[in-house]
């Protein structure tokens, strides 16, 4: 099979997608199924399978890799029934078991980077379902066992870690409900004949272990590479920077080795409400019947720094900023209106990621471009925005799904067509627009950029006070 | 039977006018537009020959007319104004130039030079207020006359206001009340009650160039002359009293006049005033206030009906379309709005200083503030925080006016009075009883009234509660709600700190 093709599985939190590619990256079929419930995880990717391989020759796929949300805790029974509704990677519970389990192990582990402690939330607060469980999984996993019949924890050596079994066996764990693991990039398991059946993929196709959703699309944009920052996502987003070493900074919330090239470190942080606060802005706070693209499109003709209007876009707080820190408009004047509203929202979300990128370059990493991905990029506008607040190119996708992209990519190094992932990324991802920095309006979002700084910093103490102050008026 | 009683206000945009029945019954009332010329942006223009007086004569033409009534049954006349104007007048009385406008900007060039003679220190000493504080003051605009356009000033024997243009039009006397005289800073000396010589011979003006006479609103200026009589249409002896500012006239007709009592203006602006007993208190300064020996601390939160105008046009898009199809008001459909969600807004704070303030209380604010949103927050959120907004900071800036007097009642006029969830927050906010008067006539309706203390046919002011407190209604305080507002206004004072933080801003 010279001319293989690759499919690439994006389990994400509203949608399963699924894409086919050619070996040298190019989209030949594409689909996303709506989610509803975790139970409607399995039926909907055999569905999403069928309707992307519809005008295709499925006997022509070399290999598939599923990747998508986590750490998810997904806990199944023998048969592989889901046992109760998995815990969300975004799901706070069990912080308290993460920090107890950060000080036993010696090493820092957070519900954002681990399922683990929710393993052992399960354990303290449901000890039926925990007995019950014959496998602790990945979303994306639990999607192997079913395609496969066999349970791989997949993605060692990335920030969704397996744990080794000393460390489990510390915890008073049962090792044996840990599936053994399988390295990044290699054939974890093979698609079993009743499954073939069902999704239409020929029985035995190679599946490649992948990994979280970060990771995909990284290898959807080759983003890998030293110098190459990266801003994606929809509702919530990051700013991160590849880079040769670990840095240090205030906004620095995690500096890790990539999995994809152990030389490279991703080095950034959270914007948690990113596109949410647009989306809020547009339907909840405008309550406006009118088309998104026409709303932009007004924010377009309002200046550089909205009339005076600043938006602080922490509308959920911020891990590493401050829990109580909340959204604000300030500067407002009676001449403002919707447009100023909408560009200050743009704004505002590119000078939060701008905290971020300045504490990396303070740490001396030195950003080259920056790749944009995911619903905010579909926005000329604020692609302009960002690399004029930036003060750096601002670079595009040549699809805007990265993440079946960057699966399809691993799915080609399992098979032996690259060799390395770095190699499958580089070959496979391609950009499609590039945004310069205008040198008129960098400048003048530099001035702003000191003004949102200072807001912020006495914005943090406010609300730390308000926080303090709900809480005794509470009590 | 002369029982009637004449009020008229001239306003920037129009000039109003009632004709009322010694028990407040109003048997007419009158407006005329007129135009403010913008020569050059941030220069406010009008012709006090043609546009005040003018208006004046027209207004009471119409009364007359509308009511059938003959000249010889008008007991009185009053008049108010918008302040500080300045028109000057040569030998004959005939204006020299167009008037100056309040909110013409012009004078802050002639600043500098006032101070090489005269420290801002010794101003605020005299007059409670800096050259520059609500935009400036007459003593200002006369000085700029002065220095470019010395035709005007070189022939100048007098300088009057507006409502001191009217009553010398009316009955050729130079007078003008405390409050209006105080508008003359820094010319004026607010301690002694009369002009200022000292600052008069620092800076080369006559003193003889400013009013003869300084009393209280109701007192008798003159009476309307033979000439004024056959211009205007009023009887020839006709009583005229010295006259308000419209703030002052605007209180009146709120019912203002004890100590404690707080008057709460709903208009583009929402003004508020606390009647107290003493011309000044730290920080703070008075207006001399129509009632003796009563004072009035102003306060404006600067944006109010302006505030919920924006909101309509800025976020009120579906409600305006209901309206054009037949729906109910905008503004009613956005109360309705407001009234789901709970007081407090969830934790949104709004701090409403839009058009920058109008009152300085020894800070600046710039901007207005939306503050701990959540994406929980919504439309509605925000038009109630709003709301909410503008009633913290009419409740902030009253408790830091002689926080020792009880507020013993709160009387408010202005269209925005007619917004009943705007007026419940208020009283929930403030914890006290609130009488709105949306159908007054205001500041002519308290024109009208002074005219009656001035004759003599009322013995004090309290007789207006009596019968001359028309219509209306009572908001009562809700107690669950005003807790809620307790916890949301130290909310609120933490913001405010928070933005004097931020003057660089």
């Amino acid at each position: 099979m010279n001319d293989p093709l690759l499919l690439g599985i994006d389990l994400g939190t509203t949608r399963i997608k699924v894409g086919a590619f050619s070996l040298q990256g190019t989209v030949l079929g594409h689909s996303a199924v709506v989610l509803t419930s975790a139970h409607s995880w399995w039926p909907c990717v055999k569905q999403a399978i069928r309707a992307c391989l519809q005008e295709l020759d499925a006997s022509r796929v070399g290999a598939i890799c599923i990747g998508g949300q986590g750490p998810t805790l997904v806990t199944v029974d023998a048969e592989a029934n889901l046992l109760g509704e998995p815990i969300p990677y975004d799901d706070p519970r069990a912080a308290i078991e993460a920090s107890d389990l950060s000080i036993r192990l010696g090493r820092n582990l957070s519900v954002r980077g681990s399922y683990l402690p929710r393993v052992v939330w399960l354990q303290k607060h449901d000890p039926d379902r925990y007995a019950a469980t014959r496998w602790f999984l990945q979303a994306w996993d639990y999607l192997i066992l079913k395609l496969s019949g066999s349970a791989v924890a997949t993605s060692p050596g990335g920030i969704y870690d397996p744990w080794p079994r000393a460390d489990l066996a510390r915890l008073g764990l049962v090792h044996e409900r840990f599936p053994l693991p399988a390295r990044l990039g290699t054939i974890a398991a093979t698609v079993a004949s009743n499954a073939a059946l069902e999704s239409g993929l020929p029985e035995g196709t190679s599946i490649v272990a992948g990994g979280g959703d970060f990771l995909l699309s990284t290898m959807g944009v080759g983003g890998a590479q030293k110098g190459v920052a990266q801003s994606q996502g929809g509702a919530s987003s990051a700013f991160t920077l590849c880079w040769d070493r670990p840095l240090q900074g205030n906004e620095i919330a995690w500096s890790i080795p990539s999995p994809i090239d152990p030389a490279l470190y991703n080095c950034g942080g959270p914007i948690t409400t990113g596109g949410a606060a647009l989306d809020w802005l547009m339907r909840d706070l405008l309550d406006s019947g009118a088309e998104y693209e026409d709303l932009l499109g007004s924010a377009a003709r309002v200046a550089p720094g909205s009339d005076g209007l600043v938006f602080l876009p922490y509308l959920a707080g911020e891990e590493h900023i401050g829990p109580h820190l909340r959204g604000a408009f300030l500067g407002l004047s009676l001449a403002h209106r919707k447009p100023h509203m909408i560009r200050a929202v743009l704004e505002g979300v590119s000078l939060a990621a701008k905290s971020i990128l300045s504490s990396l370059l303070a740490a001396g990493g030195q950003p080259e471009q920056v790749i944009v991905a995911g619903g905010q990029s579909r926005s000329v506008l604020w692609n302009q925005i960002k690399a004029d607040v930036w003060g750096l190119p601002v670079v595009t996708p040549s699809i805007e799904d990265p993440g079946c992209l960057g699966a399809a990519a691993i799915a080609a190094t399992g098979l032996g067509f690259y060799t390395s992932l770095k190699d499958a990324s580089r070959n496979m991802a391609h950009s499609a627009c590039h945004f310069l920095p205008r040198a008129e309006q960098a400048a003048f979002y530099q001035e702003e950029f000191r003004l949102f700084t200072k807001l912020l910093r006495h914005h943090v103490e406010l609300c730390r006070e308000l926080g303090q102050l709900s809480k005794d008026a509470t009590l | 039977m002369s029982d009637l009683l004449l009020g008229v206000d001239v306003g920037t945009q129009m000039t109003k006018g009632v004709l009322c029945k010694p028990d407040g019954l109003i048997l007419a009332s009158a407006t005329v537009s007129h135009p403010t010329n913008m020569p050059k942006p941030g220069w406010y223009e009008q012709d006090a020959e043609t546009c005040w007086w003018g208006d004046f004569c027209r207004v009471v033409r119409q009364l007359l007319a509308e009511t059938g009534a003959h000249s010889s049954e008008i007991a009185g006349v009053g008049c108010s104004s918008m302040t500080p104007n300045t028109v000057l007048l040569d030998r004959a009385g005939a204006p020299l130039g167009p008037a100056i406008l309040y909110c013409d900007s012009r004078s802050i060039e002639i600043y500098p030079e006032v101070y090489q003679f005269i420290s801002e220190e010794q101003i605020i000493a005299r007059n409670g207020f800096p050259l520059g504080a609500h935009g400036g003051w007459q003593g200002g605009q006369l000085l700029w006359i002065r220095r470019h356009r010395p035709e005007q000033y070189n022939h100048a024997v007098r300088m009057l206001g507006t409502t001191n243009f009217l009553v010398f039009k009316l009955t050729g006397e130079f007078v003008a009340d405390y409050a209006l005289a105080h508008c003359n800073v820094p010319f004026y000396d607010q301690t002694m009650r009369t002009w200022s010589l000292p600052t008069c011979q620092l800076l080369g003006i006559p003193v003889g160039l400013f009013p003869d006479r300084v009393g209280y609103s109701a007192e008798i200026a003159g009476m309307v002359t033979a000439n004024a009589a056959k211009e205007c249409g009023l009887l020839e002896g006709t009583p005229v009293i010295l006259g308000a500012m419209d703030t002052n006239a605007d209180m009146v007709a709120a019912g203002v006049t004890e100590p404690g009592d707080v008057g709460l203006a709903y208009g583009t602006a929402l003004l508020g005033a606390k009647c107290l007993t003493q011309p000044s208190i730290e920080g703070a300064y008075a207006n001399d206030y129509v009632v003796p020996d009563r004072f009035l601390f102003g306060s404006g939160v600067g944006t109010g009906g302006a505030l919920t105008r924006w909101f309509r046009d800025a976020f009120g898009l579906p409600e305006v379309e209901a309206e054009a199809r037949g729906g109910p008001n905008a503004f009613s459909a956005l109360s309705e709005l407001a009234s789901q969600v709970p007081p407090g807004s969830d934790d949104l704070i709004v701090v409403p200083m839009f058009g920058g303030r109008r009152v300085l209380l020894g800070d600046r604010v710039a901007g207005g503030t939306v503050m701990g949103l959540t994406t929980f927050h919504g439309r509605a959120h925000l038009y109630r925080a709003t709301l909410e907004g503008t009633c913290f900071e009419t409740r902030r800036q009253l408790e830091s006016i002689a926080p020792w007097v009880p507020v013993t009642r709160v009387s408010s006029v202005g269209g925005g009075t007619k917004n009943r969830a705007w007026t419940q927050i208020m009283t929930d906010v403030l914890g006290a009883e609130q009488h709105c008067f949306p159908e007054t006539a205001g500041a002519p309706y308290g024109d009208a009234y002074l005219v009656g203390i001035g004759i003599g046919l009322f013995r004090d002011f309290q007789s207006f509660r009596l019968s001359w407190a028309r219509g209306g209604y009572v908001v009562e305080v809700d107690q669950q709600a005003h807790q809620a507002y307790n916890r949301a206004y130290s909310l609120y004072l933490d913001a405010i700190r928070f933005l004097q933080l931020e003057r660089a801003f």
